[in-house]
């Protein structure tokens, strides 16, 4: 099924309407009532959490679409590492928000709005989990800039937890070239007076690539 | 246990043992007085800093979104309070701000040369020291080659630190007890002196009879599950509050004590760039190098904002780049490589606290538009200077802003309407208010020497009594006002504690 003729003007519009605390009640209570299911069935398995987790306030389905959204946001290297578990970001977000019992609600109902409303952004009837990687890059590039606030609060939400989730993670340091805290060589590099380089224009032309 | 069953008794209670709590008790036990630390956080030593964010930040650190403007808002959260978490940079009081609160706010009992005279002796106890150029990381010179090359005023700023060794954690507790924070120089000095402190004790409520003050009410905290336990009852006839910005209003509120109006932070965003050559931000002192040609303090002029350098932590430097997927990918992979420089504003705007049924507090504050357009100016003057500093290419924190590589793109940056919501990251870690300091009991919640209106013996010595915000980095001036007020509430106690004083916490 697909959206139809609604425009993304006329569905902005429309949502613009709901009240910000009354949509997010919203949500939560149509994750509770079953209508839209929590659990894995027809999630990628890539997605589908290990066997093994721990759940604390995540979902089955919650956690996949947590895990989506982190890969779509951190870019194709560090995503290789979420599909191979070497990251999970999920799990971390799950046990950070544990801590916080008002933020794992907003959480859970954000991400029922994240996995079940991909329609009015994309014109799609499909759970953002079932999306290809191009479909899901495109419903982060409506939410991050969407006039309706609601919409880009959850995108700001879940971009600051992911961003948690994954950077601090110290699996992720390999691939961004960080060599680790305590690290004596790298503080010293870090210290070290700047090279010189000559000037041209109004910036720098390299000299030193070191 | 049903409430009031334990009763304790002490001649001070302090709430808070961060900046305003922690010169507060060790200024009251000093003089004699029998005094009892309430931190509603746990107790971590040196040895448990393991510059690891994952494990430090959710053990030391807080967060609260605000919700009319999507801010984040950050604070200690341990003994020691955010002192444990800044980046320890010092700046004396400014002197502007002294005659402003004197001037505008009818403050008149805050002299310069006794503010002044406070301040000198927390600059010694926190060992406030220069930072000289061996101290300077190549992120901290990056900018200062760039506001050269401007020809803009800055300067390596002053810290609180004694044999740094430059490992860039200042932000997840300092893993060699370099930084000297109220966990490592207020907390045991006042404990010399005698004073208890008790981690893991939520205060809920501040106790009043007849105008007095009698004590507080307050919960011990699980240190497993941090769950809370039973309602405790401690009496004390002197009460101080330095709970912080987020929480003295809110007990006040949570007591039936008119407090919460007046809040003002220093908002702040922050700005990346990327050079040819490795930087290592994610090393260094976290911030040590501020350029303040636009300050409006310590006698400069301008549009009421400082640019000061700081950390390339990965999680912090992802989550104020714009972009994402591969755009972000791009810019994280060039993580060595990058710069990142952060705005201090001076903000206009005020906010409000207010609590909610459970007594938890709300905050509202929505940056008026002349804060939007003096942070868009002072995003455009950061772009410009690493642009002149030789970036190959600059991040502004705007969502949907592709990066620029030269001035003449700084346009785009002009274009946007700007809402709070289009920053990528936009925070602050400078709070002010809620329980101000006012010439009037209708205009603040607590008179010049941090008296609440209308109950003897309750004080506020931290953040919150502050009439606004100062325009540089503020634990100096915080720690300074809060020996002011001690030192005040000390002698005001009673002839038979007076007569126990032992001696001035301003000659340490
Ligand atoms: C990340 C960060 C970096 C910063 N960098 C700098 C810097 O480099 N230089 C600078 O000058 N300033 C800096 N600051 C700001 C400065 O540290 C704070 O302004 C200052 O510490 C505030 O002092 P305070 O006493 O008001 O609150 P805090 O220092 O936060 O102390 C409040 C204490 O009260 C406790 N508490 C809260 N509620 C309760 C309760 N109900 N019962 C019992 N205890 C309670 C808290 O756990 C905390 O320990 C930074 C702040 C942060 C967060
Ligand atoms: S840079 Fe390192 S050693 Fe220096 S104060 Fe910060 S954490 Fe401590």
């Amino acid at each position: 099924m697909n959206a139809g003729p609604l425009s993304q003007e006329a569905v902005e519009k429309a949502l613009t309407a709901l009240h910000r605390r009354g949509f997010l009640q919203l949500a939560g209570a149509v994750a509770a009532t079953t209508l839209f299911p929590s659990g894995c069935g027809a999630v990628p398995s890539e997605l589908v959490p290990p066997s093994e987790r721990v759940p604390f306030v995540l979902s089955e389905r919650g956690y996949a679409t947590f895990q989506a959204f982190s890969m779509s946001l951190v870019g194709p290297a560090l995503a290789r590492e979420i599909r191979t578990r070497a990251l999970d970001p999920a799990s971390a977000a799950d046990a950070w928000v544990a801590r916080q019992p008002a933020l794992a609600r907003t959480l859970g109902q954000g991400l029922v709005v994240l996995e079940w409303g991909v329609w009015p952004l994309l014109a799609k009837w499909r759970p953002f989990t079932a999306l290809g990687d191009a479909e899901r890059e495109r419903v982060l590039a409506r939410l991050a800039v969407s006039r309706i606030e609601l919409l880009r609060d959850l995108y700001r939400g879940l971009k600051s937890l992911a961003t948690l989730a994954v950077y601090t993670d110290p699996a992720a340091r390999r691939v961004l070239g960080h060599p680790g805290p305590f690290v004596a060589e790298g503080i010293a590099l870090a210290m070290q007076p700047l090279p010189v380089r000559s000037r041209v224009g109004g910036g720098d032309a390299s000299g030193s690539h070191e | 246990m049903t409430p009031g069953d334990e009763s304790l008794r002490a001649d001070a209670i302090v709430v808070g043992t961060g900046a305003g709590g922690g010169p507060a008790a060790t200024a009251l036990a000093e003089a004699g007085l029998d005094v009892l630390v309430l931190e509603s956080g746990a107790r971590h030593e040196t040895r448990d800093f393991d510059g690891e964010p994952a494990t430090m930040l959710p053990r030391l650190m807080k967060a609260t979104t605000v919700p009319d403007s999507g801010m984040e808002l950050y604070a200690g959260a341990c003994v020691g309070g955010s002192t444990v978490v800044n980046d320890a940079l010092c700046w004396r009081p400014p002197p502007e701000v002294l005659a402003r609160w004197r001037d505008e706010y009818g403050l008149r009992g805050l002299e310069d040369s006794d503010f002044s005279r406070y301040a000198d002796a927390v600059w010694q106890q926190v060992h406030a020291t220069p930072t000289g150029p061996g101290d300077l990381s190549r992120n901290a010179r990056l900018l200062e080659r760039g506001a050269q090359r401007l020809g803009w005023v800055g300067e390596a700023m002053a810290r609180n630190v004694r044999g740094c060794a430059h490992l860039g954690l200042c932000n997840l507790g300092c893993p060699t007890g370099a930084k000297q924070s109220a966990l490592l120089t207020w907390v045991p000095r006042a404990e010399r002196a005698g004073a208890r402190v008790q981690p893991r004790t939520r205060v809920e409520r501040v106790l009043v009879e007849a105008g007095r003050v009698r004590g507080v009410e307050a919960r011990r905290l699980d240190a497993a599950t941090g769950q809370a336990g039973d309602l405790l009852r401690w009496e004390s006839p002197l009460v101080v509050l330095a709970a912080g910005v987020l929480e003295t209003p809110a007990l006040l509120l949570r007591s039936g004590i008119p407090a919460g109006a007046g809040l003002q932070f220093h908002s702040s965003v922050s700005v990346t760039a990327r050079f040819p050559e490795r930087v290592y931000g994610f090393y260094g002192p976290t911030m040590s190098y501020a350029v303040t040609e636009f300050s409006d303090v310590h006698g400069r002029q301008g549009p009421g904002f400082m640019l000061e350098n700081v950390t390339v932590a990965p999680m912090t430097t992802a989550a104020s780049l714009p972009g994402f997927g591969p755009a972000l990918e791009h810019a994280m992979a060039a993580l060595p490589h990058l710069a990142r420089t952060v705005v201090v504003l001076r903000d206009e705007t005020r906010g409000r606290l207010t609590i909610d049924r459970q007594g938890t507090a709300v905050v509202s504050y929505a940056p008026v538009p002349h804060d939007l357009e003096r942070l868009r100016l002072a995003i455009r003057q950061l772009a410009r200077l690493y642009l002149a500093a030789g970036a190959e290419e600059v991040w502004l924190p705007i969502e949907g802003l592709a990066p620029i590589r030269r001035e003449a793109e700084l346009g785009g940056l002009d274009r946007v309407a700007l809402t709070p919501r289009d920053f990528t990251l936009l925070y602050a870690v400078h709070l002010f208010g809620g329980a101000n300091m006012s010439a009037t009991p209708q205009t603040g919640a607590c008179d010049e020497f941090g008296r609440v209106w209308g109950v003897r013996g309750l004080y506020v010595s931290d953040a919150s009594c502050l009439p606004s915000n100062t325009g540089a980095n503020p634990q100096i001036t915080i720690m300074a006002n809060a020996l002011r007020i001690a030192d005040g509430s000390a002698l005001a106690s009673g002839p038979r504690r007076a007569s126990r004083r032992r001696h001035s916490s301003v000659s340490s």
